[in-house]
């Protein structure tokens, strides 16, 4: 039980990383037709949060830093 | 406030007391026990602040009972002993702040850990019953410190917002936190305080902004990048 319970924590958490690493890419001005196609599939995905996705971009960054604050707070 | 091993006077009542307590305990296992009540504050700041007994605690069930049958057999439990007894205590009976181990003084003593609560910590206990002897023990750390200040015990407290929370049905009336936190406002730093707003208020703020500090737009963010068309690079 308690296996499979990580398992799916697991998936959602590699799942997030990627969508994270779409919006990095469409920073970046790299989306491929790949990256959008997942994009669609990610988002309609409910283990898929802001939460995670947040989290992995601070990973990414190693520091203080998000990809998502000056969009955000302008907002 | 920071206290370290180097301060615990092993001389008090309370001292000896652990310290037989240690050189008594078989050698293996090595128990990990936890000193609170009024004992911290004998060891750690006033020696002639004595009490009839040394509340202390175990990590997990099995130490509970080994020191429970342990105490029993040496004569030191509130029935037997003639003076200075020990009361072991349920893990559960210990409430203070959420991180109190973290300030915790530990010591070995005959190969056993003793993890002294710090006194800041066991005057948050202590406000849960805030009788007058308690009111004396906040009171004595004060006199002999000068610490914590109202702002440094507002602060503390918020890390024992839980305490805050009504109580279940079950529970016996240990007082009222809310209360006593007022009446001990009133006795010490002679003032009214509103524990909903100092105390409450500002630990949930800091738990929301915990729970909530991301930012939530990304994932519509990555559901627009899902909308643009096929076989086209944006950015």
């Amino acid at each position: 039980m308690l296996a499979t319970r990580r398992h799916i924590l697991d998936r959602s958490w590699r799942k997030s990383r990627i969508a994270a690493r779409i919006l990095l890419r469409q920073e970046a001005g790299r989306l491929t037709t790949r990256d959008i196609r997942l994009a669609g599939v990610l988002a309609a995905d409910r283990g898929v949060t802001s939460r995670l996705m947040d989290q992995a971009l601070y990973a990414f960054s190693g520091r203080g830093y998000r990809v998502g604050d000056a969009r955000w707070q302008k907002a | 406030m920071h206290f370290q091993a180097e301060d615990i006077a092993w001389a008090t009542p309370a001292g000896r007391r652990l310290d037989e307590l240690a050189r008594a305990l078989p050698a293996a296992p090595r128990f990990e026990i936890n000193v609170f009540g009024s004992a911290p504050i004998q060891l750690l700041i006033e020696p002639a602040f004595t009490s009839a007994d040394i509340d202390l605690f175990g990590d997990n069930d099995d130490v509970y009972d080994a020191l429970l049958k342990f105490v029993a057999a040496q004569g030191w439990t509130q029935e037997k002993a003639v003076e200075f007894y020990i009361q072991v205590c349920d893990p559960l009976a210990f409430k203070s702040t959420f991180d109190w181990r973290a300030r915790a003084i530990e010591a070995e003593r005959h190969g056993h850990l003793f993890r002294i609560v710090h006194p800041w910590d066991v005057l948050v206990s202590k406000l849960q019953r805030l009788e007058e002897k308690d009111l004396a023990a906040f009171r004595l750390v004060l006199a002999k410190t000068g610490h914590p200040t109202e702002q440094e015990f507002l602060r503390h407290l918020q890390k024992a917002v839980d305490l805050y929370r009504p109580k279940f049905d079950e529970e016996s009336a240990r007082g009222d936190m809310l209360l006593n936190t007022r009446l001990l406002w009133r006795e010490l730093w002679g003032r009214d305080i509103d524990p909903r707003a100092e105390v409450i208020r500002p630990a949930v703020e800091r738990i929301n902004r915990a729970h909530s500090d991301f930012d939530p737009t990304l994932k519509d963010r990555l559901a627009a990048i899902g909308r643009l068309p096929a076989r086209r690079s944006a950015g």
